[in-house]
Formats: structure tokens, C-alpha cells, sequence
């Protein structure tokens, strides 16, 4: 089980970490999310039933860790992207812009944040349907929706 | 950033500079996690069997031969073994180990159903548990020192007292913490379904 386990840890930790990160917007916190995530993975490999990918089942225990995370009162604040793109530092241009599109997502209120997260990891539509459990129908309108959302943001401050 | 493949570009470019931990130290930490939860059960287990024994002890071994008296432990006991249990029963309606695996509609389910519980709780259990515990303690107090007035007044006083502050202040400010966390977790489930 163990290499199997450092196998798919190996393969999803940057991914499982990139939806953290989009939820919270901060680095530390997402890497605790990311490792609370593997732990639960670790310790409930032996329930897991295969009724999905363990891929799909991994990003399921994501969107809930963050989800979780509001019930323990960490509600993570909405900033005015305006305040971002002001107060941005970093030398890279690249990092200037990881750094925006994740301060423009922290933006976003925490659903569409994890809705966003999936997109970006470009997920195809059916395995997001099986983590939310939610229609592909209905799936793309919220995604249309968010992605609109996120745009608009962007195009405001003539980042996109 | 001309589009959303762009997007996609950038976003997959965070977290690669980002150093994790080995495989070992998650699955050790899991595991740490694991034989911590087990102490803490068993210590909880064995903190709630030697209060029972300890409230069996003083009922029966010391003074409390009077009919009154073990009418007052009755009511005191059944209170705090309602609450306890009550507790336990909110605290599995909306289990960690539960609400992790579930699809957000099954997660906003279990919350709207805990949400009810505590309303339930708020309406009936605490008023049932004040009532039977105040009269358990009042009935206490009034067997030990029914000829000592003064003790009598002075230990109830200080007693409500405290069991005011506690319920109106300390327990009022527990309570709207708590109404905001799971009304801020109820709100992205919702917005995540709509």
C-alpha cells in the first residue's frame, strides 16, 4: 500500500495543493490543507471502494478539507482585486502573474473558488460531475457563470 | 493573459517551485494522527467510567441516605447523562470521517440536519437539561443545609450565578460563533449547488 500511496502522492500532491491554494490564497495554509488531504487518503485507503478513480475520490476529500475549513471558522476573505494589483511584488513577470490569477480567484467567493480550481486543473466535465455530484448540464451553467465571473475581473484591470 | 488557456498555463505553473514533504512523513504523521485519536478516546472512556463510579460511590458509600438527596443525584446524573449523550449524537450527526467522503448535496443534507438538531437542542434539550439540573442542585443544597439558611441562600446564589453567566454570556457568544461558522459552510454548499 505504501507505494502504491507514494505513487499517487507523487502524481497529484502539485494538483491537490493548486486547489488548496486557489480556496485559501495563502501558500502556508494550502500546503497544511494539501497534507491534511493526503493524511485522510492515507488513512482511509482501505474503505476506499473504487466506485471512482482514486483520483476523483482524492479531489472529493479536497473540496471538503476546504469546505471544512469554513465549519472550524476559517472564512477566508473576499479582497478587491483592485488592492492585489496594486500592492503586487515579486521580480518574475511569471510569478506576477500566478500571483494575480490567485489573488483574483481569492476574489471569487469560496465556492466558485473551488468550482474555478477544478477548471483550471482541467478536469473533464464528467469527473467534476462525480466529485460534486452535481448534472453536467448544470455543471456547465455554474462554470460558464464562474469562468464570466473571474474574466470580468481580469478584463476590468486589463489583465486579460 | 490573452485567454483562458492561459489561464490554465499559469495556474498549473503554481505550486511547482513549492517543496513537499516525502511520502513517509505523510503516511507517519497519519499514522501519528491515528494512535493520538486512539489515546484520546480511550482517556475520554475512562475519564466518563470513573465519574460514574464516582457519583455511584457518593451515592450510595456517603451520607446521601435521605430520600431527598438521591432524588437530587437522580436529577443531577440524568441531567449531565442527557446532555453527554445529546452531545454524542451532535457530534455524529455531522462526523469528520463522514462529511469528507460525501458529494456537497449529501455534505448541505447532514448540515441542514445537524442545523436542525441544534435548534431542537436550543428549543427543548437545554431548557429540559436547566430545569432538571437546577432542581437537582436546589434539591441537593436544601437537604444538606435545610437548617442552615444563610449557606443555604449564599451557595445557591453563587451557584445560579454561574450558571447564568455561563448560559447567558459565555454560552450566547459559543453559540453565535458557532451559527456563523456553519451558516458560512451552509452558503458555499448552496452557492456550489445552485
Amino acid at each position: 500500500m505504501s507505494k502504491d500511496f507514494d505513487q499517487f502522492y507523487q502524481e497529484y500532491q502539485e494538483r491537490i495543493y493548486r486547489l488548496c491554494l486557489g480556496f485559501c490564497g495563502n501558500p502556508e495554509q494550502a500546503m497544511d490543507l494539501c497534507q491534511e488531504v493526503f493524511i485522510k487518503v492515507w488513512q482511509n485507503l482501505p474503505q476506499f471502494k473504487g466506485q471512482s478513480s482514486l483520483g476523483t475520490w482524492a479531489y472529493r476529500i479536497a473540496v471538503n478539507t476546504c469546505l471544512r475549513d469554513l465549519e472550524k471558522g476559517k472564512r477566508m476573505q473576499q479582497v478587491p482585486l483592485s488592492d492585489l494589483i496594486d500592492g503586487r511584488t515579486g521580480p518574475a513577470e511569471k510569478e506576477q502573474e500566478i500571483s494575480l490569477l490567485y489573488r483574483a480567484i481569492a476574489s471569487l467567493d469560496e465556492a466558485d473558488r473551488l468550482l474555478i480550481g477544478l477548471v483550471l486543473e482541467d478536469l473533464p466535465y464528467a469527473e467534476m460531475s462525480a466529485i460534486l455530484n452535481i448534472s453536467e448540464g448544470n455543471l456547465r451553467v455554474r462554470i460558464h457563470r464562474v469562468k464570466q465571473k473571474l474574466s470580468e475581473k481580469l478584463k476590468r484591470h486589463g489583465q486579460l | 493573459m490573452d485567454n483562458f488557456d492561459q489561464l490554465k498555463q499559469i495556474w498549473q505553473e503554481a505550486g511547482q517551485s513549492q517543496v513537499f514533504k516525502p511520502s513517509e512523513e505523510i503516511v507517519s504523521l497519519a499514522r501519528r494522527q491515528q494512535q493520538k485519536l486512539l489515546r484520546g478516546n480511550l482517556l475520554n472512556a475512562l475519564t466518563m467510567i470513573l465519574t460514574f463510579a464516582w457519583i455511584a460511590f457518593l451515592f450510595y458509600w456517603l451520607q446521601f441516605n435521605t430520600f431527598s438527596l438521591k432524588i437530587a443525584l437522580l436529577l443531577i446524573s440524568s441531567a449531565l447523562l442527557g446532555w453527554m449523550l445529546l452531545a454524542f449524537w451532535g457530534a455524529w450527526l455531522l462526523r469528520t470521517d463522514d462529511t469528507l467522503f460525501v458529494s456537497p448535496q449529501e455534505y448541505l443534507t447532514k448540515l441542514i440536519r445537524y442545523r436542525r438538531f441544534l435548534r431542537l437542542m436550543e428549543r427543548w434539550g437545554f431548557p429540559v437539561y436547566a430545569v432538571l439540573l437546577s432542581t437537582g442542585l436546589l434539591l441537593y443544597y436544601w437537604s444538606l443545609m435545610a437548617d442552615q439558611w444563610p449557606w443555604f441562600v449564599g451557595i445557591s446564589a453563587v451557584t445560579f450565578a454561574w450558571l447564568a453567566y455561563a448560559i447567558l454570556v459565555l454560552g450566547k457568544k459559543v453559540k453565535a460563533k458557532q451559527a456563523a461558522q456553519l451558516a458560512a459552510l451552509e452558503q458555499a454548499l448552496q452557492q456550489l449547488l445552485e
